[in-house]
């Protein structure tokens, strides 16, 4: 299952993000999204794929009627 | 503030993207993050070869934005066939392992795409052995299968038939790594 984990930006150097993931911390890659420290990030294999910046949700799972709904589980 | 995501490309094989996304499909229903009906429908309209008119992009963002980068880095503007096996058969391990090792807890044995050979058809299903043994995976989405045929195999779904030098290639690289 190709599920992404939710991390907090720390440290952004050019096109690299240190993301704590809560128990751990990786220096990831942030060519395809620009964030900025604080940021909420979903990252999947090294990826960072999507990030928010303040307490809402990510966007979720996608429902036929709404498009995209906040019901996404994070980790 | 809605959150933003990285830019998805269009997908221009949504039917070979489908068949190896569905199999997962469920552990995204159980995580509410999508709906049974709409998986149900994605599922039959693979099977029935329909025209797929809703926005596969946005139903598994995760396995399309590493699609994505994929293409990108091939300098492809859309997501095309060699792209997605790309990703599912031979990126998509790494993925799932890079996960594991932040979150252990997960487990990732069924999540993994293996190329495997058809060992026997009956009417309980197609048996396959491949590197983990012989299990018995549902056909829904392929046709005209013979023994011996190699196919790579996704949960409980044999997603395609692939060559014989395609399924060489991944195995080779595994006894690399």
């Amino acid at each position: 299952m190709c599920i992404a984990l939710e991390g907090k930006v720390l440290k952004v150097k050019g096109k690299e993000a240190l993301v704590d993931f809560g128990n751990i911390r990786r220096e990831v890659i942030a060519e395809f999204l620009k964030v900025q420290k604080g940021d909420k990030v979903m990252v999947f294999n090294n990826f960072i794929i999507e990030r928010w910046r303040d307490s809402s949700k990510p966007a979720g799972g996608f429902n036929m009627a709404a498009g995209f709904v906040k019901t996404r589980r994070r980790f | 503030m809605v959150s933003k995501f990285m830019k998805i490309l269009p997908i221009k094989d949504k039917e070979l993207f489908l068949r190896y996304a569905i199999p997962c499909g469920k552990v995204l229903v159980s995580r509410g993050e999508l709906e049974k009906e709409l998986l149900e429908r994605l599922g039959s309209s693979v099977k029935t070869g329909k025209e797929i008119e809703i926005p596969v992009e946005n139903v598994f963002r995760v396995a399309t934005s590493m699609c994505s980068i994929i293409a990108k880095g091939m300098g492809k503007n859309e997501i095309d066939a060699e792209v997605i096996r790309r990703y599912f058969l031979l990126e998509h391990e790494k993925a799932i392992k890079w996960r594991q090792q932040i979150r252990p807890e997960l487990k990732v044995s069924e999540c993994l795409v293996y190329p495997g050979r058809v060992i026997k058809i009956d009417s309980q299903g197609i048996i396959v052995k491949t590197k983990l043994g012989e299990k018995t995976f549902r056909g829904d989405f392929i046709e005209r299968l013979q023994k011996n045929d190699w196919v790579s195999v996704h949960y409980d779904y044999i997603s395609e038939k692939i060559k014989a030098s395609y399924a060489n290639k991944i195995l080779s690289r595994e006894r690399y790594e």
